[in-house]
């Protein structure tokens, strides 16, 4: 599904985020990517799912150059995955079913889409999708109505209505309490397993990527420092390889995140 | 210590601007404020009573200020059509297709062209509003002959350029985290703006053009004046012709349009915002 062969990131201005990624992730395999605050996860899967562009190294998108992608062609790759980031995913001011229905917009043609906020097309599809992820009664909810948890929840029935063959998600569960975040990650690895879809997850609880998660990757200050199985570092290990989060950023994070309370 | 400095000289440049402008208007307080200028006032305001409110004059004011209502109603629709129009030029990440996460980089050419789209509808949007809406009437007098219909194309032209310039800016700045979401899920640069950033910029952008309708109300019964219709030609007549017993009735009927058009301006921003 992807390979990155020398991948590196470099910032406008100037700040390298990734460097020398050599990775290949299979369709249909499921990884955790974890690494402390600023390790370049959030980086690497906006690579993953063509936001950005890679400034060295060569990535491939299910076979195709990331540096050729442009106008149609890159629009029909972006609609094969799925992106579910920690927050600010969904347009506050629109119902909830037109946040689902968002879903459709790269199949959909411009007048489809404007009809169909006028006049929800494709109903069905959003309430199936909210089915699933046990929201169905909040269809006609203002989104910014709902709180953080429901909030994760459409945009994972945003994904489901896009049906991508990837499915990327950015610490989805950091922002919400320990006893929800684990029904999300589960909620999503069920998904990926039912649906034969590839998963990759960054996420900074390491018990819950051990637990979910067949593949871990570790990013460090934007290298790789661990590519395999969970059982492949001991615990003193992870805790080490966050230990090494420089220290304003790893407070900065306790006040906003209260994820870190998590003993890791 | 710099700090200082710069306030200081600030501080000097705006004394020395008020000093100048007192001095090239050639303002007088006695002229204002003396016997003679007392004297004066009094003399017009006692001209203005008893107002006239015969029924052929109320009849004929009531029509002059339902034309004006409807010059600045279809005045300000036809700016936000027209501003709309140029929005896709005139919004910086509505014109650069991957505004939402990095510039792509593409063809010189392709850049060119785009910085010429934003130049020239940013440009005609600074044209539209620096040309005062009495000169535009003036101008579509030329063209569409007197009448109310002038008076509704100087409107929109002038208020397009205000309203293209603060609609580009709301747009500008709306939380671009969801819109790079839709982005990244395969939305297109029309779906961007349908899904992401309309309903985020909807309420300024409405609170925008429902202020405007206040502001055009008061313009289009100055634009009589110039003979684009409504009640500034009635008021234009009545001020030359001193018949000052009409002008209280006409200053009393743009009084009550005012406060009309204030009123269902509040109203739909409170339904509608
Ligand atoms: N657009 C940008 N321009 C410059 N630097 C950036 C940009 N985006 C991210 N960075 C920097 O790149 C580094 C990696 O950021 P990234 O968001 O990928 O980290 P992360 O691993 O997701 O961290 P977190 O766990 O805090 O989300 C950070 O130091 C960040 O400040
Ligand atoms: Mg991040």
């Amino acid at each position: 599904m992807f390979v990155l062969e020398g991948v590196g990131k470099t910032f406008a201005n100037g700040f390298v985020a990734l460097r020398d990624l050599h990775l290949r992730i299979a369709p249909g395999e499921r990884v955790a990517l974890l690494g402390p605050s600023g390790a370049g996860k959030t980086t690497l899967l906006r690579l993953l799912n063509a936001t950005l562009r890679p400034t060295a190294g060569r990535l491939t998108i299910a076979g195709l150059d990331s540096r050729h992608l442009h106008g149609k062609r890159l629009r029909q790759v972006r609609r094969t995955i799925g992106t579910i980031y920690q927050q600010y995913n969904l347009v506050p001011r629109l119902r909830v079913v037109h946040n689902v229905l968002a879903g459709h917009l790269g199949r959909w043609s411009g007048w489809r889409a404007a009809l169909s906020l006028l006049h929800p097309l494709q109903l069905d599809t959003a309430v199936a999708a909210l089915q699933h992820v046990g929201l169905a009664d909040r269809l006609w909810q203002r989104t910014d109505q709902l709180s953080g948890g429901e909030q994760q929840r459409v945009a994972i029935a945003r994904v489901l209505v896009q049906d991508p063959a990837v499915i990327l998600a950015d610490e989805p569960v950091a922002s919400l309490d320990p006893g929800l975040a684990e029904g999300i990650v589960r909620l999503l690895v069920d998904l990926a397993v039912q649906r034969q879809k590839t998963l990759v997850v960054s996420l900074h609880h390491v018990p819950l990527a051990r637990a979910y998660f067949p593949r871990l990757l570790a990013l460090q200050q934007g290298r790789l420092v661990y590519d395999g199985p969970p059982q492949g570092l001991s615990a003193a290990a992870w805790q080490a390889l966050f230990a090494e989060a420089p220290l304003p950023a790893a407070a900065e994070r306790a006040h906003v995140r209260p994820v870190t309370a998590f003993p890791l | 210590m710099r700090r200082h400095g710069w306030s200081l000289l600030l501080g000097l440049s705006l004394g020395a601007l008020t000093v100048w402008s007192l001095l090239d208007t050639g303002l007088s307080l006695p002229a204002l404020l003396g016997a003679e200028g007392r004297r004066q006032m009094a003399l017009f305001v006692q001209r203005l009573f008893p107002p006239d409110l015969s029924p052929a004059l109320l009849r004929q004011v009531g029509q002059r200020a339902l034309e004006t209502l409807a010059v600045s109603f279809l005045g300000t629709l036809l700016a936000v059509g027209l501003a709309a129009g140029l929005l896709g030029g005139a919004t910086r990440t509505l014109v650069q297709g991957a505004a939402f996460a990095e510039a792509v980089p593409r063809g010189k050419l392709r850049r060119l062209g785009q910085a010429l789209a934003y130049g020239s509808a940013r440009a005609l949007l600074t044209l539209f509003r620096a040309v005062p809406e009495l000169i535009w009437a003036l101008l579509f007098i030329l063209v569409v002959g007197l009448g109310p219909f002038a008076g509704v194309l100087a409107l929109g032209v002038h208020t397009a350029g205000v309203l293209g310039r603060l609609f580009a800016e709301v747009l500008e700045n709306v939380d671009r985290r969801p819109c790079e979401a839709l982005q990244a899920l395969g939305a297109s640069r029309l779906q961007v703006f349908l899904y992401g950033m309309l309903p985020q910029a909807l309420p300024e952008l409405l609170s925008f053009a429902l202020y405007r309708w206040e502001v055009n109300i008061r313009a289009a019964a100055i634009l009589g004046f110039v003979g684009a219709g409504g009640l500034g030609q009635q008021l234009f007549v009545a001020l030359n012709l001193f018949l000052h017993q009409q002008l209280l009735t006409l200053i009393a009927a743009t009084l009550g349009l005012v406060i009309l058009v204030d009123a269902c301006s509040a109203l739909l921003r409170r339904l509608l915002v």
